[in-house]
């Protein structure tokens, strides 16, 4: 029994956010990502990852290209660390309490990040499968395409202590993009 | 009453009226109408004053060209001033004030200027008001200031939201006249992704200003007809009242979307404009031209408009701006204004300036004469006309449409340093050879004034550009329009070129007789062009009649240079979102909502935000409170939030050699398990930041950087493992966002942890000694990181974990006896034990100037900044070094940033031996103390010296002693 219990807190708590962080809108959904692990790969011994701009599952792990030999590895929370060096050798850190993780999904999803980031995420150029890194309002993003889920799905990961800014300025975003519909 | 609307025709709604007021007296409109066109369907001219001499002035445009009919939308905060009746889209309970009168609109007391326009000329400011001198900026300046002017800010913070976004596309087509809709519809049909940019808020450009027809139907019908098809395909985009205002590097656009002014109720959450940044790796421009004005007596009275204007108020809005006109013209263009004009009920008089031009349509027509003056006090009653041998007669007139020709709007053609080319057979502008990557220019913004010439245009300028092939284009009219320059009716009376700055021919006489000549001079020196319109109206007759006079040809007078943006941007739109709190991103720490709780008042470093110091009940000022944390931290065990420090992992077989190569020290020898401190020089071999170094194992180091160099030293570190020494084997990671990470001082410190970590982690010396380190776990399971570093000179630890344990760790220290300290206390004991931070680590000082030349000194190895750091001004005897300072008189306070004297030296830069760069109160110490660098450093301990600060007034005698305040033998950091 520990004397002084040393307890998590989610970056976006209840007390603070009764709603949650995410907003549903017509045509666009907002909201936290699951509870994953992630960890920082380089030098990879395995063969035949996903390049720069590109992200790919792996035996159960999503590899994430950041960068010429780096790469994001997104999986089981328990034991990433040792369980992404297992896979892929290398040099791995563990940095999942560094991103937070969010879902934005729906037809409206396009133009909630074009107010965000200067990327295209039309079809034809950010298309299931893709990767990116990017500043989105300032704040440095990992952004994946999921397959669709009722339109266009991505999952984002960006850093803690900006997550709050973050959170806020995709809901403006959403309010924006919606008010127009 | 809409008294001068006419009974059918036209894109307005008269199903749809819409109640407004102008100045007060309310209106109403119809949905479809501009703020202007429906001020004129209520018989108002009169909609605003002139910029110096309050000469009453109305609409002498339809679009966006528009040098008059400026005013003021809304009030309070939202008060938009400058707001073109022109464009304004009319809506129901829109409010609008006339600008820069004193009086009403129709009495402006400041219209006494016009009496006084003789000495009012151009330039008139830089040959008056000479004397005295210093009456200009207090009397004179402001005078005329208040005199002349357009309209004012509500001087209250914006309320309304702007944003920035981003949209990307294959083709992207700007104007949606008919070369605009075929370079779409040739796109879009082909399957390409489209954006049609439209500056109106109804597409089809001039075709919804013409009588004419286009494939067999009414130009406006057939525009409407290409703007739904293009509405029904998916890969088309169309983007109404958007402005595209510049060309910038990389095939990008600025474009100002408003999605709110036409609105007065705008749904929650929609932002007033949208600044787009349009990403195209090809563009059609499409932009039209715009029509020129002719010069003449007294050609500003409201009612006197361009021909095309009248055009559009006619068949667009359905509005008879006058039924006695006049149409003066220099090209066949004016004559379709007689027709229509006669068409709508007005009776017309057509005077062309061409001898023998036109045919005889049953108007009463003047060959080769000329509109000489006009008359009437707010509106014109009576022109003035010029017949071919001379004689002069006056006629009835309450309409005058002019026209002197067209003008390509070129404009963004030359964004990216594109120079026009002159056409003598169109007497006009057109773009030059050289145009932005990947841009097109199609109908007449490139010279093509048929509208059968646009439609082909458009489709073949499109199809060219993606490689495909161009729509098919109807018919329609495809006359010669045949022009003549003519820029001006000479005469004795004052005639306006620049209407929005009351610039006369007169002032481009005045500025040729004076030697400014060049277009550039002219247009400085008479204010020709500048202000909202840029002179979109003005420019080209204005170059025309400067060529007249210094016999050259107008290519040989120049044209201005056009810069972005084409048209007004709110600041507010390009700053989009980042403003006020949201200016930047803020960074949090895990304790943040801890701190908060618990009194902390934040300062901003960089982007984070930290806790300065932490409010108890008793206490009255920060003082009070950074005291407090101080005395109650060396007394028994405080902690603080150092989670902004940079913590960068190293994981590598060469990570020893790759931190031995970046900092002036070594830390390949360090053994695992062991801190060291570090010290990072620039390639200059000035100091660039400082931290330390934790071997966690043999291959992997975790470095720290300070909070402000985070990002620069994690950038220089990427940059040469990346490019300096791609071989090695190193692997960088920024972890900065995983751990949450507090230091834990004081001589309880050790008391204070042993209740947090698992029962029998051993944290005695023996064990774990000063500048140790290592994974622990804290009670609950807690994985840990342990550092046994001080900042304070207390016996002290960094604690890191997982960020999600950031929180619960904060509660767990102050649960077990630790109170909360700041950045504050922090840099007190920081200074009370001699360590460098950001104001000694300022860009400027050696690690020789620290006192840290030892550091390294016997490395055998090069590392970053060692060659020269040995240079020889870097090496001097008598740079200034740290030292520490005390008042001689202990209840005098210390300055940061106060110059250091000899005891009665002048103050002045010779004399000055260093600066003072930090100061604190010490509450151990009981007097304020200091960090300096002074020349000759500590050589010099014991000596009085002045602390002098002429700024703020001080002058204290000081005493130089050893920059280490306390416990100068370290025993209690290792005890």
């Amino acid at each position: 029994m520990a004397d002084f219990p040393i307890l998590p807190r989610p970056v976006l708590p209840p007390d603070l956010y009764p709603q949650g962080a995410g907003l549903t809108l017509p045509g666009v959904r907002f909201a936290e990502g699951p509870a994953r692990g992630l960890v920082h790969l380089a030098r990879p011994s395995a063969a035949g990852l996903p390049g720069p701009g590109h992200w790919a599952e792996r035996d159960g792990f999503a590899l994430i290209a950041l960068a010429p030999g780096q790469w994001l590895v997104e999986g089981p929370e328990a034991g990433i660390e040792a369980a992404s060096a297992a896979r892929f050798g290398g040099f791995v850190t563990e940095v999942t309490d560094g991103y937070v993780p969010f879902r934005l999904s729906g037809p409206l999803a396009p133009a909630v990040l074009a107010r965000l980031s200067s990327l295209d995420y039309g079809d034809d150029f950010f298309p299931v499968g893709a990767a990116a890194r990017t500043p989105m309002m300032q704040i440095g993003v990992v952004i994946r395409r999921l397959s669709d889920d009722d339109g266009p799905a991505f999952a984002l990961e960006t850093p803690r202590s900006t997550a709050r800014d973050f959170a806020r300025d995709v809901r403006t975003a959403m309010i924006s993009a919606a008010s127009r519909e | 009453m809409q008294a001068d609307r006419l009974s059918g025709g036209g894109l307005v709604d008269r199903s749809a009226p819409l109640p407004f007021s102008f100045d007060g007296e309310v209106y109403e409109g119809f949905e479809g109408d501009t703020l202007a066109s429906a001020l004129l369907a209520n018989g108002v001219r009169l909609m605003g004053r002139s910029f110096k001499y309050h000469r009453p002035r109305g609409p002498l445009s339809a679009g966006p060209e528009e040098p008059n009919a400026l005013v003021t939308v809304g009030g309070g905060a939202k008060a938009d001033p400058n707001v073109r009746a022109t464009v304004q889209e009319l809506y129901a309970g829109l409010s609008a004030a006339s600008q820069n009168r004193v009086g009403s609109l129709r009495f402006d007391l400041m219209a006494v200027n016009d009496l006084l326009h003789r000495f009012l000329g151009a330039g008139f400011y830089y040959k008056t008001f000479m004397w005295p001198a210093a009456f200009w900026e207090k009397l004179y300046e402001p005078l005329i200031r208040r005199a002349a002017g357009l309209g004012a800010l509500s001087g209250q913070p914006d309320p309304d939201e702007y944003e920035v976004a981003h949209a990307h596309c294959d083709l992207l087509v700007i104007g949606s006249g008919p070369a605009g809709l075929m370079a779409a519809l040739t796109a879009g049909r082909a399957g390409k992704r489209v954006i049609l940019a439209e500056e109106d808020f109804v597409l089809g450009g001039r075709l919804n200003a013409e009588s004419f027809e286009v494939g067999g139907k009414p130009a406006a019908l057939w525009a409407a007809e290409a703007a739904a098809e293009l509405a029904a395909l998916p890969n088309v985009r169309l983007m109404r009242r958007t402005a595209v205002f510049g060309v910038y590097d990389g095939a990008v656009y600025g474009a100002l979307e408003r999605n709110a002014d036409h609105l007065g109720a705008p749904p929650p959450g929609l932002p007033r404009m949208t600044m787009w940044k349009v990403h195209a790796p090809r563009a059609i421009l499409a932009s039209g031209a715009i029509e020129r004005p002719i010069a003449f007596g007294n050609n500003d009275r409201p009612g006197i408009m361009l021909a095309g204007a009248v055009r559009s108020y006619v068949n667009r809005y359905a509005v008879l701006p006058g039924r006695r006109a006049v149409v003066f013209t220099a090209c066949d263009d004016g004559w379709r204004t007689a027709r229509d004009l006669r068409a709508a009920g007005a009776e017309v008089t057509v005077v062309d300036a061409r001898p023998g031009a036109g045919r005889d349509e049953g108007f009463r027509t003047i060959r080769g004469g000329a509109v000489v003056d006009t008359a009437g006090r707010l509106r014109v009653s009576h022109v003035t006309l010029r017949h071919p041998g001379g004689t002069e007669d006056s006629a009835s007139a309450d309409l005058v449409a002019v026209s002197g020709g067209w003008s390509p709007a070129l404009h963004l053609t030359c964004h990216l340093g594109g120079k026009p080319v002159w056409r003598e057979d169109i007497a006009a502008f057109v773009p030059g050879a050289t145009l932005p990557p990947g841009m097109h220019v199609a109908g007449a913004a490139r010279g093509d004034y048929t509208t059968l010439a646009c439609l082909r245009g458009g489709a073949a300028e499109a199809a060219s550009a993606l490689g495909v092939s161009p729509a098919e284009a109807p018919e329609a009219e495809d006359g010669a329009a045949g022009v003549s320059p003519f820029w001006r009716v000479k005469g004795a009376k004052r005639a306006f070129l620049d209407q929005q700055n009351d610039v006369t021919v007169k002032d481009v006489e005045l500025a040729h007789r004076e030697g400014f000549r060049a277009a550039e001079h002219m247009k400085r020196y008479t204010t020709l062009g500048m202000a909202t319109d840029q002179g979109k109206t003005a420019n080209i007759p204005a170059l025309g009649i400067m060529a007249e006079l210094t016999g050259r040809t107008i290519p040989e007078t120049g044209t201005t240079t056009f810069r972005p943006p084409w048209t007004p941007v709110p600041i507010a739109a390009f700053a989009g979102r980042h403003k006020g709190k949201h200016f930047h991103a803020t960074r949090l720490t895990p304790s943040h909502d801890w701190a908060k709780e618990n009194g902390a008042d934040f300062v901003e470093t960089g982007l984070w935000l930290r806790a300065q110091w932490f409010r108890r009940g008793a206490e009255k000022g920060w003082r009070d409170s950074v005291d407090r944390e101080v005395v109650e931290t060396r007394g028994g065990a405080g902690f603080c939030d150092v989670t902004t420090l940079g913590k960068i992992d190293v994981k590598g077989r060469d990570s020893g050699a790759f931190l031995d190569r970046l900092y002036r020290n070594t830390f390949s020898t360090l053994p695992v398990g062991r801190c060291r401190y570090g010290l990072m020089l620039r390639e200059d071999g000035i100091v660039f930041d400082d931290g330390t170094a934790a071997r966690l194992g043999e291959h992997h180091f975790l470095v720290t950087t300070t909070t402000a160099k985070a990002v620069q030293v994690f950038r220089h570190m990427e940059f040469a493992r990346a490019c300096l020494w791609p071989e090695m084997e190193v692997s960088l990671v920024s972890v900065t966002e995983q751990w949450a990470q507090y230091s834990l001082a004081g001589p309880k410190a050790r008391e204070v942890l042993a209740r947090i970590v698992e029962p029998g982690f051993d944290l005695s010396n023996e064990v774990f000694p000063y500048m140790a380190c290592g994974a622990a776990t804290l009670r609950g399971g807690v994985p840990a990181r342990l550092f046994r570093l001080s900042f304070s000179g207390e016996l002290a630890y960094e604690i890191a974990v997982p960020a999600r344990y950031g929180h619960g760790l904060a509660e767990a220290l102050a649960a077990a006896g630790a109170v909360p300290y700041g950045v504050e206390a922090l840099g007190v004991m920081r200074v009370e034990k001699g360590h460098p931070a950001g104001n000694e680590l300022d860009g400027r000082t050696t690690a020789a100037d620290l006192g840290l030349a030892a550091l390294g000194a016997k490395k055998s190895t090069g590392f970053i900044g060692r060659e020269m750091e040995r240079r020889e001004g870097l090496q001097a005897a008598d740079r200034p070094a740290l030292v520490g300072l005390r008042p001689v008189d202990p209840s005098a306070k210390l300055l940061a940033g106060a110059h250091l004297l000899e005891p009665g030296a002048a103050p002045k830069t010779e004399t000055s031996l260093g600066w003072v760069s930090s100061v604190a109160f010490s509450p151990s110490l009981g007097s304020s103390i200091g960090l300096a660098f002074l020349k000759g450093g500590m050589a010099r301990t014991g000596e009085r010296l002045r602390m002098w600060d002429g700024l703020r007034g001080a002058d204290v005698a000081v005493e130089v002693v050893s920059p280490v305040f306390i416990d100068p033998e370290g025993a209690q950091l290792r005890g």
